[in-house]
């Protein structure tokens, strides 16, 4: 795959220094960009916090914080607020993330595989981390929590292959979380990207008259770019939120109390 | 037929399929959904979310197929390089 597809979307992408690219791609730099972008605006909107918030800052962050908080207590039930940490910080960056791709100059670091990898990396294995701390090392014995109806003499044979399924079906959660998220963000890059390239092809042909070409690449713009530009707003919306959801899943099958 | 004629055939036709069977099994959640949520207006919040998830799930299906065209396109050229002709 393409390695500069997402910024095929960016004219500007010659303002990236060369000399950076083997060292540093432009992705990992605007998720650098990105994390220092929410630090500073989560540490400004808190400076000087009063009980009747006197900024917009301060109402944002309120509004932020009860946002994660609503939604992890309602995914993973009443002791949810521990992992809207977690949860609120994912969605935040997520979005941003995938939002970028929007901005001329700027690619989605979600574009890429690295990126998606890392961050399902980092929800499944919260998943397994929370179930441990929770339920202690007795979440281990949820791997072979459907055993306990078949006859005794079985079990040899189907604890381990219920070992082997489980394990499977977390790879294939991992591997769905993290391609998912990119095929989605990088799909919309690429759409986005072949549009622009065909209109900027247009523009350039130097046979037709410019008052011909331009108002061809005006419309073009107005009926191609615009209404993939929303759509690409609409996805990155919806894959952080999908992203997230599924996290809040996971770590709920790892956390819940069985009824005993 | 020669192979990369029908390697073509094929690379082109990977996200039309799944994209046709994506639909229908996301067009049978949706219908589901708005059947439910009729039949108790109050249960829309829960409905409405469990239906997103749903349609996430079935739409990263079509995202796989979307990504086996990208790995294959990239090895279309050099194929067509290779045999001269189609």
């Amino acid at each position: 795959m393409e390695e500069h597809a997402g910024s095929l979307v960016n004219l500007l992408v010659a303002l990236e220094p060369q000399w950076l690219r083997p060292y540093l791609p432009l992705e990992v730099v605007t998720g650098w960009l990105i994390l220092l972008l929410v630090v500073l605006v989560a540490w400004y909107s808190v400076r000087h916090m009063q009980r009747v918030p006197a900024s917009g800052w301060q109402t944002l962050a309120e509004w932020t914080y009860g946002l994660c908080n609503n939604f992890s207590r309602q995914m993973i039930g009443p002791g949810g607020e521990r992992y809207a940490p977690l949860l609120g910080t994912l969605f935040v960056y997520i979005l941003i993330m995938n939002l970028a791709g929007l901005v001329p100059g700027l690619t989605s670091p979600t574009a890429t595989l690295n990126m998606t990898l890392a961050l399902a990396l980092t929800a499944v294995i919260s998943s397994w981390v929370y179930g441990v701390l929770s339920r202690g090392p007795g979440y281990l014995g949820h791997f072979v929590e459907g055993v306990g109806d078949a006859p005794k003499f079985i079990w040899p044979l189907l604890v381990p292959i219920m070992i082997i399924v489980h394990l499977i079906g977390e790879f294939a959660r991992i591997i769905s979380l993290s391609i998912r998220l990119f095929g989605n963000i990088f799909a919309k890059e690429t759409v986005i990207g072949q549009v622009l390239l065909l209109l900027a092809s247009v523009l350039a042909m130097h046979q037709v008259n410019l008052l011909l070409r331009a108002p061809l690449v005006l419309a073009g713009s107005a009926l191609l770019h615009l209404p993939l530009l929303l759509l690409g707003l609409l996805v990155s919306l919806i894959q952080a939120v999908i992203f997230v959801m599924l996290t809040a899943v996971y770590i709920q099958g790892a956390v819940e109390v069985h009824a005993e | 037929m020669s192979f990369a004629a029908v390697f073509a055939a094929v690379v082109g036709l990977a996200v039309p399929l799944a994209a046709m069977v994506g639909a229908i099994s996301q067009a049978r959640v949706g219908a589901s959904a708005m059947e439910g949520i009729a039949r108790q207006p109050e249960a829309a919040g829960d409905i409405s979310r469990n239906l997103i998830i749903t349609l996430a799930l079935i739409e990263s299906l079509v995202i796989y197929a979307l990504l086996t065209f990208f790995i294959l396109q990239g090895k279309l050229a050099p194929l067509i390089d290779k045999v001269g002709q189609l």
